[in-house]
């Protein structure tokens, strides 16, 4: 005991590693839920994959634990039929949600219960169909619907990413389903490929690459995939940003002398400056609702977060801790922004309201970069990783733990998730 | 072989011996023809500078002491050559990817301004930052990171 004691004095002190952030966790605990999913037996397999589908979904959310099955003690024929409350209550499931799955003229249906068996209560119920070749979009319908009828908040199921994978002195645009699923290469063989950005509807994508050595900015048309060079000006042409509208992208240009925010109306292919200062102003994001870009700006110095309104007026800095801020993305529901901050030289993902308060650090790690958020402002990606290959990792905003979603084996970064 | 052929040769023997000694120091030269017979003024020559980087301090695009007088003998080559350059403005991995493409481009900015302070004319002057895209040193720590912080003057 004595002994177990000294070893505790030799090496409690942590003051010898600096650590420099406090990385906040939430009290909240995952809701326990059982998925209780039929099919006629022939199709066994198809059960299978929708109900692993879901499965993942509702885990890789962090708000749920699925219950192991072989812990049911209701069987699923009776379930279905006429829940008893009190078979679930006594395995401690928060939820139960029914699926009935059935192939019709060649479509596939899935009706859904949600229950809560401790308020004796059946939350929701919805059916929905989809051709046999949609299946997958179909299962994340059923997550979806889950994630809507318990947390309130429309689920990120059916949305998409895009990271950029780098192969020695070229990029790759790969774009995957949030799952992983339908992992594609899109785009090949750029030279340098930074700060991709989808247009809110999902068809065009906005991004940096060089050619000939010159930077310049592309749209990149996912459904025929053709290019089209919308600002290449002298210097730098850099962090394109779809306003929420998909009207107009801002970005950072250095013709003028400076790097300054410039805005490209997409409609009439004209460009208007908005920052006029003699500091760096890069990296723009949009407010949701459109009256506000965020930006990174040295103007006092160091880069830090502000925000100015599209219509004119001063700068108001949004980042007060540390001397290094950058990377600001406006969350979807403009209550926080996500910015990547530095203290010697540990690097974290954090977020902070508009006026600078409720600064949460939730990850740290190896040069944090891109950071992206799910279309319902649930969860972040950003890339990560010291010498070598980065990895794309995905984590609750809400704080909880970071998960890579990209394989260990190839170079991912810049992640965009779809709006 | 004429005289003033020798003489030019000879100079620029010198000129070149003199860089190598002064490590990269200015050295304006005037070749002063001695042929009577020439009807006109021999333009001011000078060398290329053999170093072609200049460093900056961390997240900082101001040019020290030693970058000027690099800067002014490259100044003074272009001034005697028609030449076109680019500067390549460079930063080291820290920091973020999209604000050093910014910080980059500040540092090749700044060569540029400086070289038309000493009357280079903007025109032949391009400039380009790859931020941190391509590191001269892929290793770690400050020995690595401040041979990446840099602008480099490459004709073109």
């Amino acid at each position: 005991m004595r002994l177990l004691l000294l070893l505790l004095l030799i090496t409690s002190p942590t003051t010898l590693f600096a650590v420099e952030f406090d990385v906040y966790q939430s009290g909240y605990r995952p809701l326990n839920i059982a998925l209780v999913v039929k099919s006629s037996d022939e199709q066994q397999s198809k059960k299978q994959q929708l109900y692993s589908v879901v499965k993942n979904d509702l885990l890789s959310s962090q708000s749920f634990k699925t219950l192991d099955p072989l812990s049911f003690i209701a069987d699923t024929e009776s379930t279905l039929k006429q829940i008893d409350y009190a078979d679930w209550r006594i395995i401690g499931a928060d939820l139960v949600t029914t699926c009935q799955l059935t192939e019709v003229d060649q479509k596939w249906q899935a009706e859904v219960m949600v229950y809560d068996p401790f308020r004796s209560k059946q939350l929701a119920s919805k059916t929905f169909i989809r051709d046999a070749n949609k299946f997958r979009v179909l299962s994340h319908q059923v997550s979806n619907f889950i994630y809507k009828t318990v947390i309130g908040v429309h689920g990120h199921f059916n949305s998409h990413i895009l990271f950029v994978k780098k192969h020695g002195d070229k990029s790759d645009l790969i774009y995957m389903d949030q799952d992983g699923a339908n992992r594609q290469t899109v785009g090949k063989n750029f030279t340098l490929l930074l700060s991709p950005d989808w247009d809110p509807n999902g068809r065009f994508v906005a991004l940096n690459t060089y050619v000939g050595n010159r930077p310049r900015l592309e749209t990149f048309d996912m459904t025929t995939g053709k290019r089209s060079a919308f600002g290449s000006f002298k210097g730098l042409n850099s962090t394109p940003e779809y306003s929420p509208d998909g009207r107009y992208i801002a970005a950072a240009l250095s013709y003028t002398g400076n790097t300054e925010i410039h805005i490209y109306d997409v409609k009439k292919g004209t460009w208007r400056q908005f920052t006029r200062h003699p500091g760096i102003d890069t990296t723009p994001t949009w407010s949701p609702d459109g009256e506000w870009i965020a930006f990174t700006s040295n103007r006092n110095g160091s880069p830090q977060i502000y925000r100015k309104r599209l219509s004119g007026g001063k700068a108001e800095r949004i980042s007060l801790e540390a001397s290094y801020n950058t990377s600001p993305v406006w969350a979807p529901h403009g209550d926080r922004i996500a910015f990547i901050t530095l203290k010697n030289w540990e690097y974290a993902l954090a977020t902070v309201h508009i006026d600078g308060t409720g600064l949460r650090y939730l990850a740290t790690g190896k040069r944090i970069e891109s950071p992206s958020w799910s279309p319902n402002g649930q969860m972040l990606l950003y890339s990560a990783g010291n010498r070598g290959l980065r990895r794309t990792y995905r984590i609750p905003a809400w704080g909880g733990k970071a998960e890579p979603i990209t394989p260990a084996n190839i170079d991912a970064s810049d992640p965009a998730w779809s709006r | 072989m004429d005289l003033k052929h020798v003489s030019k040769v000879a100079l620029i023997g010198l000129a070149a011996a003199g860089l190598l000694l002064t490590a990269g120091c200015q050295q304006k030269k005037e070749v002063v023809s001695s042929s009577s017979a020439s009807t006109h003024a021999v333009k001011h020559q000078a060398d290329k500078p053999s170093a072609n980087s200049v460093y900056f301090a961390f997240d900082s695009s101001d040019i020290d002491s030693s970058s000027k007088t690099l800067l002014d003998a490259y100044a003074a080559w272009l001034n005697s050559n028609s030449v076109k350059t680019t500067i390549e403005g460079n930063c080291d991995e820290r920091g973020s990817r999209e604000y050093n493409l910014a910080l980059g481009q500040r540092r090749a900015d700044s060569v540029k301004d400086y070289l038309k302070a000493q009357g280079v004319s903007a025109s032949r002057i391009d400039t380009v930052s790859f931020g941190e895209e391509k590191p001269e040193c892929t290793g770690t720590g400050e020995a690595c990171w401040a041979q990446n912080r840099r602008a480099e003057i490459l004709p073109r």
